[in-house]
Protein backbone atom coordinates (compact mmCIF):
# COMPACT_ATOMS: atom_id res chain seq x y z
CA UNK A 1 0.00 0.00 0.00
CA UNK A 2 1.65 3.75 -0.82
CA UNK A 3 1.79 5.85 1.83
CA UNK A 4 -0.50 8.84 2.17
CA UNK A 5 1.35 12.06 0.29
CA UNK A 6 1.27 14.50 3.05
CA UNK A 7 3.11 17.89 3.46
CA UNK A 8 5.26 17.83 6.03
CA UNK A 9 9.01 17.80 6.78
CA UNK A 10 8.99 14.86 9.97
CA UNK A 11 6.32 12.52 10.77
CA UNK A 12 7.43 12.66 14.04
CA UNK A 13 7.54 16.20 14.29
CA UNK A 14 3.62 17.51 12.66
CA UNK A 15 2.66 18.29 16.02
CA UNK A 16 5.33 20.63 17.54
CA UNK A 17 5.63 22.13 14.12
CA UNK A 18 1.90 22.69 13.63
CA UNK A 19 1.56 24.06 17.06
CA UNK A 20 4.19 26.20 16.40
CA UNK A 21 2.87 27.62 12.70
CA UNK A 22 -0.26 28.51 14.22
CA UNK A 23 0.88 30.56 17.14
CA UNK A 24 3.21 32.57 14.24
CA UNK A 25 -0.55 32.70 12.00
CA UNK A 26 -2.50 33.90 15.07
CA UNK A 27 0.17 35.60 17.46
CA UNK A 28 -2.50 38.45 18.13
CA UNK A 29 -4.85 36.45 19.12
CA UNK A 30 -2.93 33.30 21.01
CA UNK A 31 0.43 32.62 22.32
CA UNK A 32 2.55 29.17 22.36
CA UNK A 33 3.07 28.07 25.78
CA UNK A 34 4.91 24.60 25.56
CA UNK A 35 5.65 22.60 21.83
CA UNK A 36 1.87 21.12 22.17
CA UNK A 37 -0.32 24.03 23.70
CA UNK A 38 -1.38 27.53 22.90
CA UNK A 39 -3.17 29.70 25.28
CA UNK A 40 -5.54 33.18 24.27
CA UNK A 41 -2.52 35.83 24.09
CA UNK A 42 -4.18 37.56 27.65
CA UNK A 43 -3.85 34.22 29.46
CA UNK A 44 -3.96 34.03 32.31
CA UNK A 45 -7.05 36.01 32.86
CA UNK A 46 -7.16 37.74 36.23
CA UNK A 47 -10.80 36.34 38.06
CA UNK A 48 -11.87 34.58 35.43
CA UNK A 49 -12.77 30.79 35.49
CA UNK A 50 -10.11 29.34 32.87
CA UNK A 51 -11.49 26.81 30.07
CA UNK A 52 -9.26 24.40 28.98
CA UNK A 53 -9.41 22.33 25.91
CA UNK A 54 -7.01 19.35 24.69
CA UNK A 55 -7.06 16.11 23.00
CA UNK A 56 -5.37 14.33 20.26
CA UNK A 57 -3.69 16.42 17.79
CA UNK A 58 -4.72 15.81 14.05
CA UNK A 59 -8.34 16.92 14.48
CA UNK A 60 -7.73 20.53 13.34
CA UNK A 61 -8.46 23.41 14.00
CA UNK A 62 -9.92 21.38 17.00
CA UNK A 63 -8.99 22.11 19.64
CA UNK A 64 -6.44 25.43 19.27
CA UNK A 65 -8.99 27.37 16.83
CA UNK A 66 -11.30 27.56 19.68
CA UNK A 67 -8.44 29.45 21.84
CA UNK A 68 -9.52 32.63 22.64
CA UNK A 69 -11.95 35.39 23.72
CA UNK A 70 -15.10 34.17 25.08
CA UNK A 71 -14.30 30.05 24.39
CA UNK A 72 -11.12 28.46 25.63
CA UNK A 73 -8.15 29.93 27.18
CA UNK A 74 -5.80 27.19 26.13
CA UNK A 75 -5.61 24.30 24.14
CA UNK A 76 -3.29 21.58 24.85
CA UNK A 77 -2.20 18.57 22.32
CA UNK A 78 -1.18 15.16 22.46
CA UNK A 79 0.38 14.07 19.21
CA UNK A 80 -2.05 12.33 16.61
CA UNK A 81 -5.00 11.01 17.90
CA UNK A 82 -3.34 10.45 20.65
CA UNK A 83 -4.49 11.89 24.27
CA UNK A 84 -2.21 14.82 25.78
CA UNK A 85 0.56 14.09 28.16
CA UNK A 86 0.12 14.42 32.24
CA UNK A 87 2.70 16.91 32.31
CA UNK A 88 1.61 18.51 29.21
CA UNK A 89 -2.02 19.19 30.92
CA UNK A 90 -0.48 20.31 34.00
CA UNK A 91 1.93 22.94 32.29
CA UNK A 92 -1.14 24.56 30.23
CA UNK A 93 -3.33 24.05 33.66
CA UNK A 94 -0.72 26.24 35.70
CA UNK A 95 -0.74 28.62 32.12
CA UNK A 96 -4.21 29.62 32.54
CA UNK A 97 -4.94 30.00 35.23
CA UNK A 98 -6.26 32.94 36.61
CA UNK A 99 -6.88 32.30 39.94
CA UNK A 100 -10.89 31.10 39.95
CA UNK A 101 -10.13 27.38 38.49
CA UNK A 102 -9.82 25.29 35.62
CA UNK A 103 -11.96 23.22 34.28
CA UNK A 104 -10.81 21.23 31.40
CA UNK A 105 -13.35 20.25 28.67
CA UNK A 106 -11.81 17.06 26.58
CA UNK A 107 -13.63 14.30 23.94
CA UNK A 108 -14.64 10.90 26.64
CA UNK A 109 -11.74 8.78 25.65
CA UNK A 110 -9.96 6.30 27.90
CA UNK A 111 -6.26 8.06 27.57
CA UNK A 112 -7.78 11.50 27.77
CA UNK A 113 -10.10 10.48 31.08
CA UNK A 114 -6.92 8.91 32.72
CA UNK A 115 -4.08 11.93 31.40
CA UNK A 116 -6.35 15.02 32.59
CA UNK A 117 -7.29 13.49 35.82
CA UNK A 118 -3.46 12.51 36.51
CA UNK A 119 -2.97 16.55 35.62
CA UNK A 120 -5.68 17.39 37.86
CA UNK A 121 -4.79 15.29 40.86
CA UNK A 122 -1.28 17.27 40.49
CA UNK A 123 -2.87 20.62 39.95
CA UNK A 124 -4.88 20.43 43.21
CA UNK A 125 -1.99 19.13 45.22
CA UNK A 126 -0.24 22.44 44.09
CA UNK A 127 -3.66 24.32 45.24
CA UNK A 128 -5.18 24.62 42.05
CA UNK A 129 -9.03 24.09 41.70
CA UNK A 130 -9.44 21.91 38.76
CA UNK A 131 -12.70 20.42 37.26
CA UNK A 132 -13.49 17.65 34.47
CA UNK A 133 -15.93 17.72 31.84
CA UNK A 134 -15.47 15.12 28.93
CA UNK A 135 -18.23 15.13 26.49
CA UNK A 136 -20.23 12.06 24.86
CA UNK A 137 -22.25 13.37 21.78
CA UNK A 138 -21.34 10.27 20.20
CA UNK A 139 -24.71 8.37 19.69
CA UNK A 140 -23.56 5.72 17.49
CA UNK A 141 -20.83 4.66 20.08
CA UNK A 142 -22.56 3.39 22.43
CA UNK A 143 -26.49 2.88 24.15
CA UNK A 144 -28.22 6.14 25.63
CA UNK A 145 -28.65 3.96 29.30
CA UNK A 146 -24.83 3.73 28.82
CA UNK A 147 -24.23 7.45 27.57
CA UNK A 148 -21.22 7.86 29.38
CA UNK A 149 -19.21 5.14 27.87
CA UNK A 150 -19.72 7.78 24.65
CA UNK A 151 -17.25 9.16 22.34
CA UNK A 152 -16.44 12.86 22.24
CA UNK A 153 -16.74 14.09 18.97
CA UNK A 154 -17.63 16.98 17.14
CA UNK A 155 -20.42 18.49 18.59
CA UNK A 156 -17.94 19.33 22.04
CA UNK A 157 -17.84 22.67 20.20
CA UNK A 158 -21.15 23.46 21.70
CA UNK A 159 -20.19 22.62 25.12
CA UNK A 160 -16.79 24.65 25.00
CA UNK A 161 -19.10 27.75 23.09
CA UNK A 162 -21.42 27.73 26.27
CA UNK A 163 -18.84 27.25 29.19
CA UNK A 164 -16.79 29.67 27.71
CA UNK A 165 -19.35 32.11 27.67
CA UNK A 166 -20.61 31.54 30.83
CA UNK A 167 -17.07 31.99 32.32
CA UNK A 168 -16.10 35.21 30.31
CA UNK A 169 -19.41 37.11 30.44
CA UNK A 170 -21.22 36.27 33.09
CA UNK A 171 -17.95 35.76 34.94
CA UNK A 172 -19.57 32.68 36.64
CA UNK A 173 -17.79 30.32 39.45
CA UNK A 174 -16.05 27.06 38.70
CA UNK A 175 -19.49 25.08 39.68
CA UNK A 176 -21.37 27.68 37.53
CA UNK A 177 -19.42 26.99 34.82
CA UNK A 178 -19.48 23.26 35.12
CA UNK A 179 -23.19 23.16 34.81
CA UNK A 180 -23.34 24.94 31.80
CA UNK A 181 -20.95 22.64 30.40
CA UNK A 182 -22.75 19.79 31.40
CA UNK A 183 -25.82 21.21 30.48
CA UNK A 184 -24.69 21.84 27.03
CA UNK A 185 -23.14 18.32 26.74
CA UNK A 186 -26.81 16.64 28.10
CA UNK A 187 -28.50 18.69 25.29
CA UNK A 188 -25.93 17.50 21.73
CA UNK A 189 -26.14 14.45 19.66
CA UNK A 190 -23.81 14.02 16.88
CA UNK A 191 -24.02 11.20 14.49
CA UNK A 192 -21.98 10.54 11.07
CA UNK A 193 -20.96 8.54 8.26
CA UNK A 194 -17.33 8.38 6.32
CA UNK A 195 -16.73 7.98 2.39
CA UNK A 196 -13.08 7.33 2.99
CA UNK A 197 -10.15 6.85 5.49
CA UNK A 198 -7.78 9.61 7.02
CA UNK A 199 -4.27 8.12 7.73
CA UNK A 200 -1.68 8.76 10.44
CA UNK A 201 1.21 10.94 9.20
CA UNK A 202 4.08 8.76 11.37
CA UNK A 203 2.73 5.47 9.84
CA UNK A 204 0.74 6.78 6.55
CA UNK A 205 -1.82 4.20 6.79
CA UNK A 206 -5.48 4.35 6.55
CA UNK A 207 -6.72 3.93 10.23
CA UNK A 208 -9.40 1.62 8.15
CA UNK A 209 -10.44 0.53 4.61
CA UNK A 210 -13.26 0.66 2.55
CA UNK A 211 -14.37 -0.45 -0.60
CA UNK A 212 -14.90 2.34 -3.69
CA UNK A 213 -18.27 1.93 -3.45
CA UNK A 214 -19.20 1.97 0.25
CA UNK A 215 -19.96 4.35 3.27
CA UNK A 216 -19.65 3.34 6.60
CA UNK A 217 -22.28 5.31 9.25
CA UNK A 218 -21.12 5.59 12.65
CA UNK A 219 -17.34 5.77 12.56
CA UNK A 220 -15.73 7.58 15.12
CA UNK A 221 -13.18 10.18 15.11
CA UNK A 222 -9.99 7.77 14.63
CA UNK A 223 -11.56 5.39 12.31
CA UNK A 224 -13.09 3.60 15.08
CA UNK A 225 -15.40 0.70 13.34
CA UNK A 226 -18.74 2.29 12.56
CA UNK A 227 -22.23 0.49 12.76
CA UNK A 228 -23.64 0.41 9.12
CA UNK A 229 -21.76 -0.08 6.35
CA UNK A 230 -23.14 -0.28 3.15
CA UNK A 231 -23.39 0.94 -0.45
CA UNK A 232 -22.35 4.62 -1.70
CA UNK A 233 -25.74 6.66 -1.66
CA UNK A 234 -27.19 10.05 -2.37
CA UNK A 235 -26.31 12.95 0.10
CA UNK A 236 -30.40 13.56 0.74
CA UNK A 237 -30.38 9.72 1.27
CA UNK A 238 -27.14 9.53 3.74
CA UNK A 239 -28.68 13.00 5.36
CA UNK A 240 -31.81 11.20 6.65
CA UNK A 241 -30.27 8.20 8.20
CA UNK A 242 -28.42 10.59 9.81
CA UNK A 243 -30.77 12.91 11.18
CA UNK A 244 -33.53 9.64 11.63
CA UNK A 245 -30.71 8.17 14.15
CA UNK A 246 -29.91 11.57 15.65
CA UNK A 247 -34.01 11.94 16.75
CA UNK A 248 -34.14 8.64 17.69
CA UNK A 249 -31.81 9.70 20.66
CA UNK A 250 -32.88 13.14 21.01
CA UNK A 251 -36.59 13.31 20.85
CA UNK A 252 -37.53 17.11 19.48
CA UNK A 253 -41.28 17.84 18.80
CA UNK A 254 -42.44 20.83 16.94
CA UNK A 255 -41.55 24.00 18.30
CA UNK A 256 -38.59 23.05 19.36
CA UNK A 257 -35.66 24.43 18.42
CA UNK A 258 -31.96 23.60 17.73
CA UNK A 259 -28.83 24.44 16.52
CA UNK A 260 -26.87 22.20 13.84
CA UNK A 261 -23.80 21.33 13.39
CA UNK A 262 -22.68 20.49 9.77
CA UNK A 263 -19.03 19.41 10.52
CA UNK A 264 -16.67 17.78 7.84
CA UNK A 265 -14.47 15.18 8.61
CA UNK A 266 -11.55 16.47 6.82
CA UNK A 267 -11.38 16.39 3.16
CA UNK A 268 -15.01 16.43 2.38
CA UNK A 269 -15.99 19.90 0.26
CA UNK A 270 -18.09 22.93 1.87
CA UNK A 271 -20.17 22.40 -1.35
CA UNK A 272 -21.30 18.66 -0.36
CA UNK A 273 -21.64 19.89 3.27
CA UNK A 274 -23.87 22.89 2.52
CA UNK A 275 -25.67 19.88 0.28
CA UNK A 276 -26.26 17.99 3.63
CA UNK A 277 -27.39 21.14 5.08
CA UNK A 278 -30.34 22.09 2.36
CA UNK A 279 -31.56 18.06 3.28
CA UNK A 280 -30.67 18.63 7.24
CA UNK A 281 -32.61 22.24 7.47
CA UNK A 282 -35.96 21.15 5.42
CA UNK A 283 -36.48 17.80 7.00
CA UNK A 284 -36.24 19.49 10.58
CA UNK A 285 -38.09 22.31 9.27
CA UNK A 286 -41.18 20.07 7.95
CA UNK A 287 -41.41 18.48 11.43
CA UNK A 288 -41.86 22.03 12.43
CA UNK A 289 -38.71 22.34 14.39
CA UNK A 290 -37.12 25.93 14.53
CA UNK A 291 -33.46 25.78 13.66
CA UNK A 292 -31.89 28.71 15.14
CA UNK A 293 -28.56 28.46 13.38
CA UNK A 294 -26.27 26.28 11.30
CA UNK A 295 -22.79 26.37 12.01
CA UNK A 296 -21.19 24.80 8.14
CA UNK A 297 -17.56 23.73 8.10
CA UNK A 298 -14.57 22.09 9.47
CA UNK A 299 -15.07 21.63 13.66
CA UNK A 300 -13.38 18.37 14.14
CA UNK A 301 -11.89 16.69 11.45
CA UNK A 302 -9.69 12.95 11.47
CA UNK A 303 -6.93 14.33 8.93
CA UNK A 304 -7.99 13.44 5.24
CA UNK A 305 -11.24 11.23 5.85
CA UNK A 306 -14.08 11.91 3.75
CA UNK A 307 -17.00 12.00 5.73
CA UNK A 308 -19.57 13.93 7.19
CA UNK A 309 -20.96 14.34 11.00
CA UNK A 310 -24.47 16.45 12.51
CA UNK A 311 -24.56 17.42 15.56
CA UNK A 312 -28.03 18.56 16.90
CA UNK A 313 -28.17 20.88 19.83
CA UNK A 314 -31.36 21.16 21.43
CA UNK A 315 -31.63 24.91 22.86
CA UNK A 316 -33.63 26.65 26.13
CA UNK A 317 -33.16 30.94 26.51
CA UNK A 318 -29.90 30.13 28.72
CA UNK A 319 -28.29 28.15 26.28
CA UNK A 320 -29.34 30.49 22.98
CA UNK A 321 -27.93 33.42 25.16
CA UNK A 322 -24.40 31.89 25.63
CA UNK A 323 -24.23 30.56 22.12
CA UNK A 324 -24.65 34.02 21.23
CA UNK A 325 -22.42 35.94 23.60
CA UNK A 326 -19.48 37.07 21.87
CA UNK A 327 -16.48 35.10 20.88
CA UNK A 328 -13.34 35.73 18.60
CA UNK A 329 -11.24 32.62 18.20
CA UNK A 330 -9.08 32.01 14.95
CA UNK A 331 -12.48 29.78 13.38
CA UNK A 332 -15.23 31.08 16.13
CA UNK A 333 -16.24 34.82 15.53
CA UNK A 334 -19.66 35.60 17.16
CA UNK A 335 -20.44 39.56 17.39
CA UNK A 336 -23.94 40.14 18.03
CA UNK A 337 -23.91 44.31 17.45
CA UNK A 338 -22.59 43.50 13.90
CA UNK A 339 -24.98 40.77 13.39
CA UNK A 340 -27.69 42.84 14.00
CA UNK A 341 -26.89 45.69 11.97
CA UNK A 342 -27.93 43.11 9.08
CA UNK A 343 -31.02 42.83 10.68
CA UNK A 344 -33.19 40.46 12.27
CA UNK A 345 -33.19 36.36 12.28
CA UNK B 1 19.81 -19.48 42.10
CA UNK B 2 18.93 -17.77 45.51
CA UNK B 3 21.11 -14.98 46.25
CA UNK B 4 21.64 -13.96 42.88
CA UNK B 5 21.15 -10.04 42.11
CA UNK B 6 21.98 -7.56 39.17
CA UNK B 7 24.12 -4.47 39.25
CA UNK B 8 22.41 -1.25 37.98
CA UNK B 9 25.27 -1.72 35.08
CA UNK B 10 23.53 -4.86 34.07
CA UNK B 11 19.70 -3.16 34.44
CA UNK B 12 21.07 -0.96 32.08
CA UNK B 13 22.04 -3.20 29.38
CA UNK B 14 18.51 -5.20 29.97
CA UNK B 15 16.67 -1.64 29.41
CA UNK B 16 18.69 -0.99 26.39
CA UNK B 17 17.86 -4.56 24.68
CA UNK B 18 14.29 -4.25 25.35
CA UNK B 19 14.02 -0.65 23.92
CA UNK B 20 15.82 -1.65 21.01
CA UNK B 21 13.71 -4.98 20.52
CA UNK B 22 10.29 -2.73 21.17
CA UNK B 23 11.60 0.18 18.25
CA UNK B 24 12.50 -2.83 15.66
CA UNK B 25 8.61 -3.89 16.29
CA UNK B 26 6.99 -0.61 15.53
CA UNK B 27 5.47 -1.95 12.34
CA UNK B 28 4.39 -5.06 14.12
CA UNK B 29 2.85 -3.34 16.76
CA UNK B 30 1.34 -0.74 14.54
CA UNK B 31 -0.18 -3.22 12.60
CA UNK B 32 -1.27 -5.08 15.05
CA UNK B 33 -3.07 -1.52 16.54
CA UNK B 34 -4.66 -0.86 12.61
CA UNK B 35 -6.65 -4.46 13.56
CA UNK B 36 -7.72 -3.46 17.18
CA UNK B 37 -7.56 0.11 17.71
CA UNK B 38 -6.71 3.68 15.51
CA UNK B 39 -2.78 2.43 14.87
CA UNK B 40 -0.92 5.41 16.63
CA UNK B 41 0.26 2.52 19.04
CA UNK B 42 3.27 1.29 17.47
CA UNK B 43 4.67 4.68 16.87
CA UNK B 44 3.56 5.66 20.32
CA UNK B 45 6.34 2.94 21.88
CA UNK B 46 9.26 3.88 19.49
CA UNK B 47 8.73 7.75 20.53
CA UNK B 48 8.40 6.48 24.05
CA UNK B 49 11.16 3.91 23.93
CA UNK B 50 13.73 5.82 21.92
CA UNK B 51 13.15 8.56 25.11
CA UNK B 52 13.82 5.67 27.86
CA UNK B 53 17.10 4.53 25.91
CA UNK B 54 18.31 8.54 26.01
CA UNK B 55 17.22 8.31 29.78
CA UNK B 56 19.23 5.55 30.09
CA UNK B 57 22.42 6.23 28.25
CA UNK B 58 22.91 9.66 29.92
CA UNK B 59 21.83 8.06 33.53
CA UNK B 60 25.16 8.44 35.66
CA UNK B 61 23.85 7.14 39.22
CA UNK B 62 23.61 3.15 40.21
CA UNK B 63 20.64 3.88 42.22
CA UNK B 64 17.99 0.94 40.03
CA UNK B 65 14.71 2.28 41.63
CA UNK B 66 15.53 5.43 40.15
CA UNK B 67 17.13 4.55 36.70
CA UNK B 68 13.54 2.89 35.94
CA UNK B 69 11.86 6.06 37.83
CA UNK B 70 12.81 8.22 35.05
CA UNK B 71 12.72 5.78 32.57
CA UNK B 72 9.20 5.53 33.18
CA UNK B 73 8.52 9.27 33.50
CA UNK B 74 10.32 9.68 30.22
CA UNK B 75 7.34 7.14 28.52
CA UNK B 76 4.36 8.89 30.34
CA UNK B 77 5.62 12.39 29.07
CA UNK B 78 6.43 11.79 25.66
CA UNK B 79 3.87 9.09 24.61
CA UNK B 80 0.29 10.42 25.81
CA UNK B 81 -2.72 8.56 24.66
CA UNK B 82 -3.55 5.66 27.29
CA UNK B 83 -0.62 3.63 26.73
CA UNK B 84 2.11 6.60 27.65
CA UNK B 85 0.81 6.66 31.23
CA UNK B 86 0.01 3.17 31.53
CA UNK B 87 3.89 1.81 30.17
CA UNK B 88 5.32 4.54 31.69
CA UNK B 89 3.82 3.24 35.26
CA UNK B 90 4.70 0.10 34.85
CA UNK B 91 8.55 1.27 34.94
CA UNK B 92 8.06 4.05 37.25
CA UNK B 93 6.24 2.30 39.65
CA UNK B 94 8.78 -1.02 39.66
CA UNK B 95 10.95 1.89 40.01
CA UNK B 96 9.58 3.33 42.81
CA UNK B 97 9.98 0.23 44.54
CA UNK B 98 12.89 -0.45 44.07
CA UNK B 99 14.49 2.82 45.07
CA UNK B 100 17.93 3.25 46.50
CA UNK B 101 18.90 -0.53 45.62
CA UNK B 102 22.52 -0.76 43.52
CA UNK B 103 21.76 -4.30 42.95
CA UNK B 104 18.40 -6.32 42.91
CA UNK B 105 17.66 -9.98 43.35
CA UNK B 106 14.61 -11.95 41.79
CA UNK B 107 12.47 -11.89 45.06
CA UNK B 108 12.65 -7.75 44.73
CA UNK B 109 12.20 -7.85 41.07
CA UNK B 110 8.78 -9.95 41.09
CA UNK B 111 7.51 -7.64 44.12
CA UNK B 112 8.41 -4.66 41.74
CA UNK B 113 6.33 -5.66 39.17
CA UNK B 114 3.88 -7.05 41.43
CA UNK B 115 3.53 -3.53 42.52
CA UNK B 116 3.51 -2.18 39.16
CA UNK B 117 0.99 -4.86 37.97
CA UNK B 118 -1.83 -2.99 40.85
CA UNK B 119 -0.60 0.22 39.75
CA UNK B 120 -1.59 -0.23 35.71
CA UNK B 121 -4.67 -1.94 36.60
CA UNK B 122 -5.54 0.67 39.23
CA UNK B 123 -4.73 3.41 36.74
CA UNK B 124 -6.30 1.99 33.89
CA UNK B 125 -9.20 -0.12 35.87
CA UNK B 126 -8.68 -2.69 33.25
CA UNK B 127 -8.74 -6.67 35.14
CA UNK B 128 -7.81 -9.97 33.24
CA UNK B 129 -9.99 -10.84 30.45
CA UNK B 130 -10.40 -6.84 29.42
CA UNK B 131 -7.64 -7.96 26.67
CA UNK B 132 -5.00 -5.17 27.54
CA UNK B 133 -1.42 -5.28 28.73
CA UNK B 134 -2.59 -6.70 32.18
CA UNK B 135 -3.44 -10.21 30.24
CA UNK B 136 0.20 -10.74 29.45
CA UNK B 137 1.59 -8.99 32.71
CA UNK B 138 -0.05 -10.72 35.20
CA UNK B 139 0.55 -13.57 34.22
CA UNK B 140 4.08 -13.27 33.89
CA UNK B 141 4.35 -11.71 37.32
CA UNK B 142 3.02 -14.39 38.62
CA UNK B 143 5.39 -17.12 36.62
CA UNK B 144 8.21 -15.05 38.60
CA UNK B 145 6.66 -15.11 42.05
CA UNK B 146 6.78 -19.03 41.28
CA UNK B 147 9.87 -19.19 39.84
CA UNK B 148 11.33 -16.95 43.09
CA UNK B 149 9.71 -19.86 45.89
CA UNK B 150 11.04 -22.25 43.42
CA UNK B 151 14.07 -21.24 43.90
CA UNK B 152 14.66 -20.38 40.00
CA UNK B 153 17.70 -18.35 38.78
CA UNK B 154 16.90 -14.91 37.12
CA UNK B 155 17.56 -16.33 33.64
CA UNK B 156 15.25 -19.60 34.62
CA UNK B 157 12.40 -17.00 36.13
CA UNK B 158 12.41 -14.64 33.27
CA UNK B 159 12.18 -17.15 30.50
CA UNK B 160 9.34 -18.47 32.17
CA UNK B 161 7.82 -15.39 32.37
CA UNK B 162 8.61 -14.34 28.80
CA UNK B 163 6.12 -17.51 27.98
CA UNK B 164 3.54 -16.60 30.78
CA UNK B 165 3.53 -13.43 29.21
CA UNK B 166 3.93 -14.84 25.61
CA UNK B 167 0.98 -17.04 26.11
CA UNK B 168 -0.91 -14.19 27.77
CA UNK B 169 -1.00 -11.84 24.64
CA UNK B 170 -2.05 -14.95 22.69
CA UNK B 171 -5.06 -15.74 24.68
CA UNK B 172 -6.30 -11.99 24.10
CA UNK B 173 -7.54 -12.93 20.76
CA UNK B 174 -10.20 -14.89 22.20
CA UNK B 175 -11.40 -11.64 23.93
CA UNK B 176 -13.37 -9.00 23.21
CA UNK B 177 -12.07 -5.45 24.13
CA UNK B 178 -13.49 -3.72 26.77
CA UNK B 179 -11.10 -1.06 27.95
CA UNK B 180 -9.58 1.93 25.77
CA UNK B 181 -10.12 2.63 21.78
CA UNK B 182 -10.22 -0.87 20.87
CA UNK B 183 -13.48 -1.46 23.20
CA UNK B 184 -15.54 0.65 20.75
CA UNK B 185 -14.53 -2.45 18.34
CA UNK B 186 -16.38 -4.77 20.30
CA UNK B 187 -16.66 -8.28 19.18
CA UNK B 188 -14.41 -7.37 15.63
CA UNK B 189 -11.24 -7.20 18.27
CA UNK B 190 -12.05 -11.77 18.30
CA UNK B 191 -8.65 -12.88 16.32
CA UNK B 192 -6.79 -10.14 16.97
CA UNK B 193 -4.02 -9.97 19.86
CA UNK B 194 -3.77 -7.00 22.10
CA UNK B 195 -1.24 -4.61 20.63
CA UNK B 196 -0.56 -4.04 24.39
CA UNK B 197 0.18 -7.15 25.76
CA UNK B 198 2.14 -8.28 22.61
CA UNK B 199 4.32 -5.23 23.41
CA UNK B 200 4.22 -6.62 27.59
CA UNK B 201 5.53 -10.30 25.90
CA UNK B 202 8.56 -8.78 24.14
CA UNK B 203 9.48 -6.68 26.89
CA UNK B 204 9.97 -10.22 28.86
CA UNK B 205 11.55 -11.97 26.40
CA UNK B 206 13.74 -9.64 25.60
CA UNK B 207 14.79 -9.47 29.46
CA UNK B 208 14.75 -12.88 29.48
CA UNK B 209 17.55 -12.99 26.61
CA UNK B 210 19.54 -10.86 28.43
CA UNK B 211 19.47 -11.57 32.13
Amino acid sequence: MPKAKKLINDPLKVTVEEIDGFAKAYSYLVRKISTHAVARRDAPVKGKVAILGGGGSGHEPAFIGYVGYGMCDGAVYGEVFAAPTPPSILEAIKAVHGGRGVICIYGNYAGDNMNFGLAAQIAQAEGIEVELVPYWDDISSAPPERKTERRGIAGGFYVYKCAGAAAEIWRADLKEVKRVAEKARENVRSFGVALAPGTIPATGKPTFELGEDEIYFGIGAHGEKGVLLTKMMPADKATEIIVNEILKDLPLKSGDEVNLLINGCGSTTLMELYIVTRKAVEMLTEMGIEIYRVDVGNFLTTQEMAGVTISAFKLDDELKELYDAPAYTPIVRICPELQSKLGKG
Amino acid sequence: MPGEKISCEKMKEILLHVSDVIISNEGYLTDLDRACGDGDFGIGMLRGFTSVKQQIENYAGCDIGEMLTKAGFAITATVGGASGPVFGTLLSSAGMKLKGKREVGLTELAEALRAALEMVMKLGGAKPGDKTMVDALAPAVKALEEAGKAGSSLREAFEKAAEAARRGAEATKEMVAKRGKASYLGEKTLGYPDPGAVAVALIFKAISEKI
